[in-house]
Order: C-alpha cells, then sequence, then structure tokens
C-alpha cells in the first residue's frame, strides 16, 4: 500500500493550531499547555434533524 | 453586488472591528469588505472605492459601517449574518478572554484558517460527518467520539489515507502530538519514543512507564480500538509506523494493540521490520515470540516500556527495572493474606483503562486462573450479569453497558463505586483491584474521590473477622496536575498497596490469590 | 438625579488625567471590558476609568479599587453624573478631588534629543513592527496601500508644498476621521505629528537640547491647530477625545513612552523595541501615531536643510 506521509511528519514539525470541536474540557487542557485552540460552540446541522443531515451529507458529495 | 449595514452609536474596539473584517473577508464569494466608523471623511472613500449605498448618506461619525461586496446573495447575507452575530456577542460580553465561539465547522475554519488538526467529541451520529470534512478541509483529526460505524471508520481511513492526513479514531481516547496532549493525556517527557497505539489506556501505561523511567517520548499516535480489526485493516497504524520512520526525532518505534486480526497483525509486523529503526510490539495477550535484533516482542506495557527505554539508549534489555524482588513481594502476599478470613478466595478486578482491564486478565490466566469479565472472549468466562461479579473477575467499567447516560469512569467515579459497595458486601472477596488513570482529561483527584469507598471495604472485611486486600496502580507522571505523589500518599493512608504498573499490581494479586488457594488447600 | 449610591462604595482613584475636572453634568457608559470603562460626556469627549497605570491619558482615571470590587454590574447604557471632584455611577462614586494629577506632558529633562541619524533607524524599525491596516503604507511603498494611504498621501503632498513656504504644517485637518479603527486612522496620525512637534519645542526649551538643535540647525515646524480645532466634529468621540487632548498638549501614557524610548534608542534593536510596544496599543492606533510621528521629524529634517 503506497502511503504519503509528508503531511503528518510537516504536522510534526509545525506548531498545533486546533479546532476543538465538542468537550470543552479537551481545549481548555489544550490552552493550559499553550496551544493556540480555537474552541467551538458546536451545535447540530440542520437543528439536529436526521433527514435534513443525511440531505446535507449527499450535496456534500 | 453590495450592501452595507450600519450600527448606530458603535463603541467597538479597533482589535474587535479588525477580528469582524478578518472574519467576513473569509466567506466564500465575498470581494471585499470595509468596516469603518462614519466620519465625513471615511463616507468619502467609500463614494470613492463605490461602496457608497444610500443608507450611509445619513451616517454620522459615531456609526459604525460595515459594506461588503460580494458575488452571490448568498454570501452577502452569510457575512451580515456573520458580522452581526460577532457584534451582538461582544455588545453582551464583560469579559475580555471570551472569544467568539463559532457553531459551524465553515465558520470554525475561517476563524483559525491555520489550523492544521481538529479535536472532534461530538456524539456518534453527526462525528463521521464533520470528520470527513475536516479531511476534506486539510486537516488531521483527532476522533474521540464512538458510536461511529466500522463502515464509516473503514472510509474515513481511506479517505485520510488518499490525502495523507492523519484519523486518529473514531473511539481514540488519547494521543500525543508534538508533546501536547490530545482528549486523554499524560504530560510526557519529550524524547525520542515514538508510539501508535490502538488502545487508549494502553498508551497512557507506556507512556507513564517511559517516563518514570527517566526518557520521554516524540509521538504518541493514536489509531482508535477497532484499527487492527480485518476489515480497517490496520491503515492507521501503518500510516503512524510510515510516519514515526520518516521523522528524525524518532530513534525507536512502539507497537500497542489488543491481538489484531491475522492477517493485519502479519502487515503491522512486515512494515515494522522495513523500518530501519528498532521496534517493540506489544498485542496484548499474545505470548512474546522470539524477535530479532531490531524487532522485539513484550509480554506486557510495562515491559514493552522497559524495552523501547534500552533500545532508546542503545543498550540491551536488562529485565524488569521496576519490579521489587521476589523477597519483597512475598513479605508484602504475607503481610496482606495473614489476616484473611478462611472464606476469602476471590479477585474483583475493577478497571477504568479498557486495556488495563485485558492485561490484568491476561496476567491471571497465564497464571492458571479462569476469569469472568464483561469482556472476555471466550463465552463460557462472559459474565453474565456485568453487573454481577462471579468468582474471579476483572470488569471493564468503561465498557458501553456501564456508561450509557453516564460520564467515562475515568471522570465520574460513581460507577466505580457503585460496583465496589456491592463487592464489599461479598464475604468470599480477597483482593480488589483497580487502575487510577491521572493526567489531562481526567478527574482532578481519581483516589481521593473513591478513598472514602476503599476505607470502607476495608472495614466491612475487619467487621467480619477478615482482611480485604487492595491493590492499585496509577498511571501517571510527575508532570499531571493530580500530583502523582500525593495521590499514591492517599492510597496507600487506607491500607492500599500501590504498585508502580499495571502488570506488577496485577501480578502482586496474582500472588495473593494463589497464596490463598495453596492455604486453601492445606 | 433619577439614581442612587451608597456612602460605601467610594473608590478613590490613584492618579486623575488633568482634564478630567472640566467635566460636569450628564454622561453614559458606553463601554465595559474587564480593565477599562468609557464613559460619553454630554459634549461628546470619553472619560475612561482604567485599571493599569499604563492606559492613562489626561482624560482618564486611575482606579485600580473600582475594577477589584463588583463593577462588572454595570452594563453599557447606564448613566453617570460629572460633578465638583468626583464622578457618579449607579451605585457607585469614582472620587477624585483630593487625587494626585497625572503627568502627560514630557518634561522637558525626560526627553532625549533626536538625531537625524535616528529617523532612518525610526523608519527601518517601523517597517518592520508596524501593523498593516492603516497607514503604515505611507512610509514605504512597499507597506500595504490601501485607498485610505492614498488619500492621506494626496493630502500630505500639498501639506509639505505648503510647509515649504510657510514654515508650518498646515491644513491637518484633512486627516481628522480618516481611516478605520474606533479611533480613526488620520486621528491617530495627527496625534503623532502633535507629538513630534512638542517634543522638539521642549527640547528647545531645555538650554542643552536649545544648543544640540541649534549645532545641527533644526527649526521645528509649527503645527496650525486652529483648523483642526475646528474639524473635530467631523470625527467620532474617540477620535474627539484623541484630538482634544493631544492639541492641547496632553498624550496618552503609551504614546509618552514611546517618545522616550524611541528617542532613546541608539541601535535597531532597541529602535524596533520601543516600536513593537508602542503598535502593540490598539489594532494599528500606535503604528499609525508612530508614522504621524516620523512623518513631523522628517519634514522638520528636509526643512531645515532647504535653508
Amino acid at each position: 500500500m503506497f502511503m504519503d506521509v509528508k503531511k503528518i511528519n510537516k504536522l510534526f514539525d509545525e506548531e498545533l493550531v486546533v479546532i476543538n470541536m465538542g468537550l470543552d474540557a479537551f481545549g481548555d487542557n489544550l490552552k493550559k499547555e499553550q496551544v493556540r485552540v480555537l474552541l467551538m460552540n458546536w451545535k447540530p446541522p440542520a437543528g439536529g434533524n436526521k433527514k435534513l443531515i443525511s440531505l446535507l451529507e449527499k450535496l456534500d458529495e | 453586488m453590495k450592501k452595507v449595514i450600519i450600527q448606530k452609536n458603535a463603541y467597538y474596539d479597533s482589535v474587535f472591528l479588525m477580528l469582524t473584517a478578518k472574519a467576513v473577508k473569509q466567506i466564500p464569494d465575498v470581494k471585499d469588505t470595509i468596516i469603518l466608523m462614519g466620519t465625513e471623511v471615511n463616507l468619502e472613500i467609500l463614494e470613492n472605492v463605490g461602496m457608497s449605498m444610500p443608507e450611509t448618506k445619513n451616517a454620522t461619525p459615531n456609526d459604525l459601517i460595515i459594506a461588503v461586496e460580494g458575488e452571490t446573495d448568498a454570501a452577502l447575507e452569510e457575512a451580515f449574518q456573520t458580522a452581526r452575530d460577532l457584534l451582538h456577542k461582544r455588545q453582551r460580553q464583560v469579559d475580555e478572554t471570551d472569544e467568539y465561539r463559532p457553531a459551524s465547522f465553515e465558520a470554525a475554519v475561517r476563524m483559525a484558517p491555520d489550523a492544521n488538526l481538529i479535536t472532534i467529541s461530538v456524539p456518534g451520529t453527526y462525528a463521521a460527518r464533520e470528520a470527513r470534512r475536516a479531511l476534506d478541509h486539510g486537516l488531521h483529526v483527532m476522533l474521540f467520539s464512538d458510536n461511529v460505524s466500522l463502515e464509516d471508520e473503514v472510509e474515513l481511513k481511506k479517505r485520510a489515507s488518499e490525502k495523507g492526513l492523519l484519523m486518529m479514531g473514531p473511539d481514540c481516547g488519547t494521543a500525543i502530538i508534538n508533546g501536547k496532549p490530545l482528549c486523554f493525556a499524560n504530560v510526557v517527557r519529550q524524547g525520542t519514543i515514538g508510539i501508535v497505539a490502538a488502545s487508549g489506556s494502553g498508551l497512557q501505561e507506556v507512556c507513564s512507564c517511559i517516563d518514570s523511567l527517566g526518557v520521554g517520548i516524540s509521538q504518541a499516535i493514536g489509531t482508535g480500538g477497532r484499527d487492527l480489526q480485518a476489515r480497517v485493516g490496520g491503515r492507521m497504524m501503518l500510516m503512524g509506523i510510515e510516519a514515526l520512520q520518516n521523522d528524525p526525532k524518532t530513534k525507536v518505534i512502539v507497537v500497542i494493540s489488543k491481538p489484531p486480526a491475522e492477517e493485519v497483525a502479519r502487515k503491522v509486523i512486515a512494515k515494522l521490520k522495513e523500518t530501519e529503526k528498532p521496534c517493540v510490539v506489544q498485542f496484548i495477550g499474545q505470548m512474546p515470540q522470539e524477535g530479532s535484533e531490531l524487532l522485539w516482542y513484550a509480554g506486557d506495557l510495562e515491559e514493552a516500556a522497559g524495552m523501547a527505554v534500552a533500545l532508546s539508549k542503545g543498550e540491551g534489555y536488562p529485565g524488569r527495572t521496576l519490579f521489587l524482588s521476589e523477597a519483597a513481594l512475598d513479605e508484602i502476599v504475607e503481610r496482606e493474606t495473614r489476616g484473611m478470613a478462611r472464606n476469602q478466595r476471590y479477585l474483583r478486578g475493577l478497571y477504568a483503562g479498557g486495556t488495563l482491564a485485558d492485561e490484568a486478565i491476561v496476567v491471571f490466566e497465564r497464571g492458571g486462573f479462569e476469569v469472568h469479565s464483561n469482556v472476555q472472549t471466550k463465552p463460557e468466562r462472559m459474565l453474565r450479569d456485568p453487573h454481577v461479579s462471579r468468582k474471579h473477575t476483572i470488569v471493564d467499567l468503561g465498557e458501553d453497558v456501564f456508561t450509557v447516560g453516564r460520564p467515562h469512569p475515568m471522570i465520574d467515579f460513581s460507577i466505580r463505586e457503585e460496583r465496589l459497595a456491592k463487592e464489599m458486601e461479598d464475604p468470599e472477596v480477597a483482593v480488589i483491584l483497580a487502575d487510577f488513570i491521572l493526567g489531562y482529561g481526567s478527574h482532578e483527584d481519581p483516589c481521593g474521590a473513591v478513598l472514602g469507598t476503599l476505607g470502607q471495604a476495608k472495614q466491612k472485611a475487619e467487621d467480619r473477622g477478615g482482611y480485604l486486600a487492595i491493590v492499585a496502580s496509577i498511571v501517571g507522571t510527575e508532570g499531571d496536575f493530580q500530583d502523582l505523589e500525593d495521590q499514591r500518599k492517599k492510597l496507600e493512608s487506607v491500607g492500599c498497596v500501590v504498585m508502580r504498573s499495571n502488570y506488577q499490581a496485577a501480578m502482586l494479586a496474582r500472588k495473593i490469590t494463589e497464596a490463598l488457594e495453596s492455604r486453601g488447600a492445606d | 438625579m433619577g439614581f442612587h449610591f451608597k456612602r460605601e462604595e467610594r473608590f478613590k482613584t490613584e492618579k486623575t488625567g488633568i482634564l478630567v475636572r472640566l467635566f460636569s453634568g450628564e454622561g453614559k457608559v458606553v463601554s465595559v471590558y474587564p480593565k477599562a470603562f468609557n464613559i460619553r460626556h454630554q459634549d461628546g469627549l470619553l472619560v475612561s476609568l482604567v485599571e493599569d497605570a499604563t492606559q492613562m491619558s489626561a482624560l482618564s482615571l486611575h482606579v485600580p479599587s473600582f475594577f477589584r470590587s463588583r463593577k462588572a454590574e454595570t452594563e453599557a447604557g447606564a448613566p453617570a453624573w460629572f460633578e465638583k471632584g468626583r464622578l457618579l455611577l449607579n451605585g457607585f462614586c469614582i472620587d477624585f478631588a483630593a487625587s494626585d494629577l497625572w503627568e502627560s506632558g514630557p518634561a522637558w529633562e525626560r526627553v532625549p534629543g533626536f538625531l537625524p541619524s535616528r529617523i532612518s533607524i525610526l523608519e527601518e524599525a517601523l517597517l518592520l513592527r508596524g501593523r498593516r491596516g492603516g497607514l503604515l503604507g505611507l512610509i514605504h511603498s512597499s507597506a500595504e496601500q490601501n485607498p485610505f494611504v492614498d488619500r492621506a498621501s494626496q493630502a500630505l503632498r500639498r501639506i509639505l508644498n505648503k510647509a515649504r513656504k510657510d514654515s508650518s504644517i498646515e491644513d491637518l485637518s484633512q486627516l481628522v476621521g480618516l481611516g478605520p479603527g474606533l479611533t480613526p486612522s488620520g486621528d491617530d496620525f495627527i496625534a503623532g505629528v502633535l507629538l513630534g512637534e512638542e517634543i522638539l519645542s521642549v527640547l528647545a526649551a531645555s538650554p542643552k537640547g536649545a544648543r544640540s538643535m541649534a549645532q545641527q540647525a533644526i527649526i521645528p515646524l509649527k503645527v496650525n491647530k486652529r483648523d483642526m480645532w475646528e474639524c473635530l466634529s467631523r470625527t467620532n468621540d474617540a477620535g474627539k477625545t484623541l484630538l482634544f487632548q493631544t492639541l492641547q498638549g496632553h498624550f496618552p501614557c503609551y504614546l509618552i513612552e514611546a517618545a522616550k524610548g524611541v528617542g532613546g534608542a541608539d541601535k535597531l534593536e532597541e529602535m524596533a523595541d520601543a516600536v513593537g510596544r508602542a503598535v502593540s496599543h490598539g489594532e494599528t492606533s500606535g503604528t499609525d501615531a508612530l508614522v504621524g510621528f516620523l512623518f513631523y521629524l522628517k519634514a522638520t529634517a528636509n526643512h531645515q536643510r532647504r535653508q
């Protein structure tokens, strides 16, 4: 299996800049470690309506 | 097309105004935006650049003008919605340190265009879609969420490997990238040992042991628990190994997992052999095999750490350095069993870390014991009711059956306390075995939180004329915020025996159980 | 008066800006931050309460004890009342009657001299550390160009032409209210120009400074302030507040520190440090003010050379 992991090695050399989607505690912990992190106030898309979500997924493709 | 909104009598500070302009400019199909106060000369300039509109004619110097030029109506609408949201939020906030928190992935990447990683811990139903979008956007992903289907996992990992990005998860609880803790993780010294793990608590245990030996890690990549199943094919594990192979800071590679599907195991071993770096493999439960100069098989997590440390120093493995002498162990066993009643004989392991529970089960089974569990692979050893122990039992309290509607036992100790309350009523219980996991994401005082109940359990046994042995290990480092020494002291204050690793704790518990068995045989 | 305060809720200021005592009458809180409050007096000037002395100006009150208390209860829109020696807000009284005044003009002994050679280092430091978005593009075309820079550039060309003939800077009011920011960039620029004028005139008033200037034949250009006074209504409250002070020779703390730092810097590193500290003020305010400061110094130096 051919694997190009250049981007992963690039990440190892960069400063982490993180988006935290979900539990705040994970983002707060990163802040404590001086990581640049953007905490989200994530809400389910389409107001949580499953049917709409699956439609959105089809559109994503 | 152009549009303008005006906010009368606005006193927003300049930094905020600039951030708002930045956020609006990122919106696709927005050509330009100008945000300024409605002074005479600014109105003239708006006119000169063609952004003047009827609404601006009546603007006064204290009015804020937001002018946007966009390709589509939708873009304009989104621009103004974004601006309005930001302004509205700012108006209500008093705390300067409260930043605007975007609610959607699009808004987030607009605000953080240079982001390189996303941690996702939203409910499983939505997680796959968000992870997919993150990958398409070029972000590495840490997917903590579980309840993601196997099909989705396969698809996500395929996508990730095509794009050359990390897809850590689903159900990946632990990773340490560039020395920074993702989700549950300990503060570990930086060094030259790189780890790829399909197990959260396994990763934490190995890191913890490495750190206690005075050595450090370069990267700790999590793959999620199912990565080495046949359908997923070890995709992320293989990518992780490749990345560590290319990483100049990594000198030793360690691989940790539950026993993988056979063909996946072969692929992983083959991959490790390809790397020119020394490697250590620990497939929990698998009997260690004959290795080679550069590929060592460990018998347990602590040994994996010890081997990695030796390899990183270019030394041979001297055997366990964390172990107590046989004599010292025997002394502890004698002391703990001395006061036990005739009918005490059983072990009860109450675990928060799944892999640690697995390891304990392996230790006991290797000693010839039959262990029941909620995570047993042999059907006759599966607990009929996971809430009720039978003979020698080791339970993984992090399993779904226990955590429905409740936080994980690493964070919330009520699950463990409830189980302990049950076990302490059983006069046949001789030894309790438990893990305490420190680090980010865990409870702020894991040992203190159950101290009362542990003390109670000891007391109850004493009241019955017996003695309850409690053996524990603490997964943690001196860098963790819970204060490792203090945690140890707390447990010892109620008579717990604290061992330096899960393997050793399980071994001690086994020795106690063996001693009781042979006593019973007299 | 429509509101009350408890006698216990009195906060004494540590330092008082010299111009605050001018005010009496109604006001309104217009913005609230963890370390600063802004209150708009009915005449359109903003008085700020600050926790940190480095945020002081001639229109500020340094009152850290207020911020340590429960001031967070006050919201934008709350009424305020200025009376002799004190400022009343809903529930509290900020008392500055007996307070020390905050020094808002550079005293001559604290100002180092400005040599022509330092002008080019200042320019370099500003290009290195200055923030984009405002008038940084005036220094060098390599820095960002925008419609504000274009507009300012045209105006400044005319101003310099006139200055050659009149030996004074006229019509700077063309920049009032120009550009982005809560305080428009042009107003910050003007503050910087006025700072330059002030520093050279203070220098000229000291024997040592006068000697140094005579040696280099530096004759400071006079800045005509009258047309700017007349144009205050062309900008918003924040800009007006800044111009009101600087036109009278009172400068906010960060600009005084900047002048001292820049005047005392011999090497690019020191200059860059001083500039770096100044440009961190606001978004582009520090940068725009230093651009104005530099403009004034260059105009004076060039003027002297032409004579």
